[in-house]
């Protein structure tokens, strides 16, 4: 069983661990690391999400503040996660973030018909990466207002 | 038979009617030739008897010897004609006028014969009495001998008509026969044309309208249409595994692309994530341990990275020449001039260090793609400003040339230009005609400007001299602005 007590303000969904740990990095230099989970596959982000599987209902439980997709996903890939985020009243308002390798205009035209908060394609420079990760991570919790909790 | 040969034998007919008629004319004519002839006679009769008639009055009145002679020559005449003429006369009616005609003359001849005898003698009352008796008989036989001379003459243009009737009769059923005849010997034919078309013509309207491509007909039996229909059938059945065979290839040639899309696809992605990660650790690396490293190493690391961002554009590079392969056009009309100031203001952002003269001429709008053209124009001014970096005094022009239902639009610069042998090369897929480490890029730029182009069903062509400059040309062709989809200008 995971400790899901922690508030998590990131949930960061990403395969390839090199990525995700270029994303991590990134994020820990913006000081926005301290709060991230990772999971690597379409699935465990839903499982995480509507607390199924291993993640454990949970009173403290709160949705993060945002979500870090990528599309490429093993099990289900993004288009079906951000489908189901956006299909539920309870996960429809969380702020979804498409960060990718792809800039195929098929994907672009996709997430955005499913109403994505915005689409991002991941540089392959580093230290663009960096800054691009670093800034959406800023951006989405620190400048943006999201919606009121009704609870 | 073959219809082609059953014509030709119909065609004949005109030679068997002008047979027919030729021998009707001739036979009619000849026996006219001979009533006519008949008449003839039938005038020498008239005609001695007359002068049979003349030489026996002279007689009569003056006595003289030459009259009786006379007399009795023109009666040897009148006697040989009737004998001549009865050979020619076959009919009833003509023999008995003949006969008649004969018997009176025997008379006229007796009187003459008697009024010989009572020559030298002196006349009493009685013998004068008798001699005109004799004259007045004479009379009388002659001047009915004349009535029945004109009907024998008349019988005889009688028979001359009867006989030209006949003729014509004979001609006019001999036309009409030949003309039922055509008719009954084309009407088997006329009725094979006519069945064979209909079924020809459906199947043909079958084809062609309907798409039923492997339609056969059956014409039985062994002329022109039976091996129309036979080839026909042959017709349509390669048609019809033509393009079956044209579908499977273009279902071949469809996977085929489907297949490239999603290989491009993985391409954008996955290639992408090693990359990263390269760069990214070297980073990394760099970052946290950068001080135990000597500048060679930092070097080589830099090596390393500058490779990965430099694989990392061509594989931009790769993927927009294939979108700009599937790209679809929406056409509208395009401010040329506007659309080319805004992407030189886009370069000008991008290299800020370029001190370019830049001159875009009056250039005449289009009706194309305006994302397609506008990439094309961003290809064509960031290669000028890219060959022009080491020149002096770098100028580009953006200008246009009318042609014939086209329009030329052209980009001068006085860059480095190339050598014009090699510019077949110039628009191939990672061609390049000059160093990397002269000028760099990747060799695709072109090829998607020549690929656009093609779209548009224009053309490109460059033209340079080496030091001097270059000129590309892109050439669309005029056509009527659609009314349809379009996209925005900007």
């Amino acid at each position: 069983m995971i400790n899901t007590n922690k508030i998590v303000d990131i949930l960061l969904v990403e395969d390839n661990p090199t990525d995700a740990e270029l994303e991590m990095r990134a994020l820990k230099k913006a000081r926005l690391a301290n709060n991230i989970e990772w999971v690597k596959d379409g699935e465990a982000a839903l499982d995480y999400l509507f607390r199924h599987g291993e993640y454990s209902a949970d009173d403290e439980y709160q949705h993060p503040r945002l979500v870090l997709l990528d599309l490429r996903l093993p099990k289900l890939d993004g288009i079906d996660v951000l489908k189901a985020i956006r299909g539920h009243e309870a996960t429809r308002e969380i702020p979804v973030v498409i960060l990718t390798s792809s800039k195929e205009e098929r994907d672009v035209v996709a997430a955005y018909d499913l109403g994505v908060n915005s689409y991002v394609s991941k540089p392959i420079a580093f230290d663009e990466f960096t800054e691009t990760v670093a800034n959406l991570g800023m951006y989405w919790l620190l400048i943006n207002q999201p919606p009121p909790q009704d609870d | 038979m073959k219809i082609r040969d059953q014509l030709r034998l119909v065609a004949l007919s005109p030679l068997l009617v002008a047979t027919i008629l030729a021998i009707t004319l001739y036979v009619g004519g000849s026996s006219i030739e001979q009533q006519r002839q008949t008449a003839i006679m039938a005038d020498h009769v008239g005609e001695s008897l007359e002068q049979f008639e003349f030489a026996s009055i002279d007689y009569f009145i003056n006595r003289s010897s030459r009259a009786l002679s006379q007399a009795r020559e023109h009666s040897q005449h009148v006697v040989q004609n009737l004998e001549e003429v009865k050979l020619y006369f076959d009919d009833l009616r003509s023999t008995e006028i003949l006969e008649e005609i004969g018997l009176r003359f025997a008379q006229a001849d007796w009187v003459l014969s008697e009024f010989i005898g009572m020559q030298d003698i002196e006349m009493n009352q009685v013998q004068r009495d008798y001699m005109l008796e004799l004259s007045h008989r004479f009379n009388t036989e002659m001047s009915s001998i004349k009535p029945l001379i004109r009907d024998i003459h008349g019988n005889a243009h009688l028979q001359i008509s009867e006989t030209t009737k006949n003729v014509v009769i004979v001609v006019i059923s001999v036309m009409v026969l030949v003309v039922i005849l055509v008719l009954i010997a084309l009407s088997p034919i006329f009725y094979r044309i006519d069945s064979s078309m209909k079924l020809l013509t459906q199947a043909t309207k079958n084809i062609a309208r309907e798409g039923e491509l492997n339609r056969s007909i059956e014409i039985k039996g062994k002329d022109e249409f039976a091996q129309l229909a036979i080839d026909f059938n042959l017709m349509s059945y390669k048609l019809s595994r033509a393009e079956q065979s044209r579908k499977k290839h273009l279902d071949e040639l469809e996977m085929a692309v489907k297949d490239l899309e999603s290989f491009s696809y993985s391409v954008s992605h996955d290639l992408r994530s090693p990359l990263r990660a390269i760069d990214g650790f070297i980073a990394i690396l760099k970052e946290d341990y950068g001080k135990s490293l000597d500048e060679e190493g930092l070097r080589l690391f830099g090596i390393v990275q500058e490779n990965a961002n430099k694989m990392g554009e061509l594989i931009d590079d790769i993927l927009a020449f294939s979108r700009a392969g599937r790209f679809e056009l929406q056409k509208a009309k395009v401010n040329m001039k506007q659309l080319v100031t805004e992407v030189w203001d886009d370069i000008q952002l991008e290299n800020p260090e370029a001190e370019i003269q830049m001159q875009i001429d009056d250039i005449p709008d289009i009706n194309a793609d305006v994302i397609a053209i506008r990439q094309v124009l961003h290809n064509l001014l960031s290669n000028a400003v890219k060959f022009t970096r080491k020149t002096e005094k770098p100028k580009i022009q953006v200008g246009s040339e009318k042609l014939e239902g086209s329009i030329r639009y052209f980009v001068k610069d006085n860059g480095a230009g190339f050598n014009k042998e090699y510019k077949d090369k110039l628009f191939v897929m990672f061609q390049r005609l000059h160093g990397m480490d002269e000028f760099e890029g990747t060799g695709v730029g072109l090829a998607i400007v020549k690929r656009f182009i093609q779209k548009h069903n224009g053309s490109v062509d460059a033209d340079a001299i080496v030091d001097k400059g270059a000129t590309f040309n892109f050439i669309l062709p005029v056509e009527p602005v659609s009314s349809g989809k379009e996209r925005g200008n900007d």
